[in-house]
């Protein structure tokens, strides 16, 4: 199987960096560290040749001036100001008092809220700690039982892989849309299609608003034959609702955001425009509403800062890592092992799947993704398997992979925040009907492919000329074996 | 050894500095790229000057900010083990982690890329596509994130160091 010494590095470098994350180090540059340690010391031997490095400015150039990932800052200043300001409590208070007297609105109302929350945070730990210190309070108080409570904070939290304008699938589409044109161009095809992140939102749609539904469906059923199991709060019982506040809290936030995942997926605006004109509506909303001054701002941007900065340095960091994997022949390696094994297109989906579902036991999706899909991807794609369907069942997986006990990481993150009178076994139980309602909607997706492909095939114009992606040619990068001829390439907006 | 300890305070200052500078430049992104419908739509023109500048401030807000981020401890970590640590095993895996990983990674980044800054702020290179000039700040930000990370880099082992220093070790308990 392993055929040169370059390829036992390539294997050691991957192994080594698992060990080495355990050290707690940040991630980005224990990547970064084990990258440069494995290609001194094969450039020593001869095994590789150091000067490969020499593209590591170029390719942080790249990450600069890629035009899509413009939009990871603008859905995290957006995420942060709900988060910041009192919109997600009004929130949850608002559309808990929707449902008055009935049993289960806080839980109906902490997936809404995840809705809303998880696709711009990037972080399925962040999305479960402030879900967990909004909504499980507020759960617990009412009388909720703790397993069915820590159930819906935990899958809630996890929206955010698989939802749309989920920040995870800006980055996987970034990624699979590289790995799509250098498959296409191994197969000699011209470049005429490129992925587009619109396709890709337009194949989530289905099954993220299928699991959401279903979320939905069992927390209502839970309502209706156990009601004692989801009370409503005492303090909803109380207030009563009034209908213009309702619609002041609720339906401008949860307008503005429909309206602009309409925008996106009509192809009416780009993306990244989409997120600035969200980012400007949540600011004057907050604004109008006296939530944020100038204080308020100034955290809100230094959060921003941080946060974008994590994401881009760990894009440095994967890729320092994907160059060397490279250098040492690795992809070759993976090329083989993949289309060695059985079943087609099915055998190499699914161990690609099972590594990532392993993954998500130690690692957050962001990191997964920068991980996994450069090195694993462009074999499957070159083996045939549709991209957009790829993107979504990775994103289901790993969505699946967190909630898994004892490991998986939206747990972890709920232990931090639960109070102690929450055991862990019982957010172990808990999350045990959403990993099934997770597994159907894995199946449905592994088996009926349809409902991920036929929405953005579809409906996608031909050469409509405004595709999502990114403007610009891919990062000056050595692994795209040529450039496809200039009129071929996306459009420069 | 206090002399450690300041170093790593100035180091943090500095990162503070810039950071609570940068951070505002993503109000800078937001209202470019939030220019860009009306100007486009509306206006027939400068959006492309508009988008050209966008993609310099968003870029500049991770490059300037990643130092901040460092000191404010926002890159994320694996961290089931780590929590469980004591206060000296975390130093040390801080001051080696350090020195081992992120400055050689920033040494090479910088070795690597000081040619490419130099000669486009030279030329004053200018956006390829859009002509727009400008397009070696863009490059230049490479150098000031070199330095900003090393400046923070220096201060973190700095301050790790110092409480290796100070802890005692495990065979003296």
């Amino acid at each position: 199987m392993v055929q040169s010494t370059g390829e036992v590095l390539a294997l050691a470098m991957f192994g080594a960096v698992f060990v080495l994350l355990m050290f707690g180090f940040p991630v980005a540059f224990t990547l970064m560290g084990t990258a440069v340690a494995f290609a001194f010391v094969g450039d020593l031997f001869g095994l590789f040749d150091f000067h490969l490095l020499s593209a590591l400015p170029l390719r942080v150039v790249g990450l600069m001036e890629n035009d899509l990932l413009q939009a990871v800052p603008l859905f995290l200043y957006l995420g942060v100001v709900l988060e910041r300001t009192t919109l997600a409590a009004d929130l949850l208070q608002g559309l808990s008092g929707l449902f008055g007297r009935r049993a289960g609105g806080i839980g109906i109302a902490s997936f809404i809220i995840g809705m809303l929350l998880a696709p711009m945070t990037g972080a399925v730990g962040a999305t479960v700690l402030t879900i967990g210190l909004l909504a499980l309070p507020s759960m617990l108080d009412a009388g909720y039982d703790k397993r069915l409570a820590s159930g819906i904070v935990c899958s809630a939290g996890t929206l955010g892989t698989i939802l749309p304008p989920s920040i995870v699938l800006i980055l996987l589409g970034d990624f699979m849309q590289r790995a799509t044109i250098e498959a296409q161009l191994a197969r000699g095809e011209l470049v005429t299609t490129p992925l587009t992140i619109k396709q890709i939102y337009l194949g989530a749609v289905v099954p993220a608003g299928l699991l959401l539904a279903l979320y939905i469906a069992y927390v209502v059923a839970v309502a209706i034959f156990a009601p004692a199991r989801c009370p409503p709060s005492a303090a909803t019982l109380a207030r009563k609702v009034s209908w213009v506040r309702l619609i002041g809290t609720l339906f401008v936030p949860l307008g503005l955001i429909l309206a602009m995942l309409a925008a996106i997926v009509t192809g009416l605006v780009y993306t990244v425009e989409a997120a600035a004109i969200g980012a400007v509506g949540a600011t004057i909303y907050a604004f109008v509403r006296g939530q944020l001054d100038w204080s308020r701002l100034g955290e809100t941007v230094r959060s921003v800062l941080k946060l974008t900065s994590m994401v881009f340095v760990l894009l440095m960091g994967a890729t320092t890592f994907s160059l060397v994997f490279r250098g040492f022949g690795g992809d070759l390696l993976v090329t083989r092992l993949l289309t060695g094994l059985p079943g087609g297109t099915l055998g190499p989906v699914a161990a690609v799947m099972a590594v990532c579902f392993g993954l998500g036991f130690f690692l957050d999706a962001l990191e997964i993704v920068l991980l996994v899909v450069p090195i694993a991807m462009p074999p499957l794609l070159l083996l045939g398997v549709d991209p957009v369907w790829l993107s979504v069942l990775t994103a289901v997986n790993l969505q699946t992979s967190f909630l898994l006990p004892p490991f998986g990481f939206a747990l972890f993150f709920l232990r931090g925040v639960a109070p102690k009178s929450v055991a862990t076994v019982d957010i172990y139980r808990g999350v045990a009907p959403f990993i099934a309602i997770q597994l159907v909607g894995l199946a449905l997706v592994w088996l009926v492919p349809g409902i991920v492909t036929t929405l953005p095939h579809g409906w996608e114009r031909p050469a409509a000329g405004r595709s999502v992606g990114p403007a610009r040619s891919p990062a000056p990068d050595e692994f795209v074996p040529e450039q496809p001829p200039e009129e071929l390439r996306p459009k420069q907006r | 050894m206090p002399a450690l300890g300041r170093i790593a305070d100035f180091c943090d200052a500095i990162s503070d500095a810039t950071g609570r500078w940068a951070a505002w430049l993503v109000l800078g992104v937001v209202g470019l790229l939030f220019a860009q419908v009306p100007l486009r739509e509306f206006f027939h023109g400068g959006h492309i000057v508009a988008n050209d500048i966008g993609q310099v401030v968003h870029a500049a807000v991770f490059m300037l900010g990643a130092a901040y981020a460092f000191r404010w401890d926002g890159h994320v970590r694996v961290d089931i083990f780590h929590q469980r640590m004591d206060a000296r095993m975390r130093a040390l895996v801080e001051f080696a982690g350090t020195a081992l990983f992120l400055l050689p990674w920033l040494a090479l980044l910088g070795w690597f890329g000081w040619p490419i800054v130099l000669n486009s702020w030279v030329e004053r290179e200018a956006f390829a596509e859009t002509y727009t000039p400008g397009y070696f700040l863009l490059k230049a930000l490479l150098a000031a994130f070199v330095a900003l990370m090393g400046i923070q880099a220096l201060g973190h082992a700095a301050r790790a160091l110092a409480a290796l220093l100070a802890l005692p070790s495990n065979s003296e308990r």
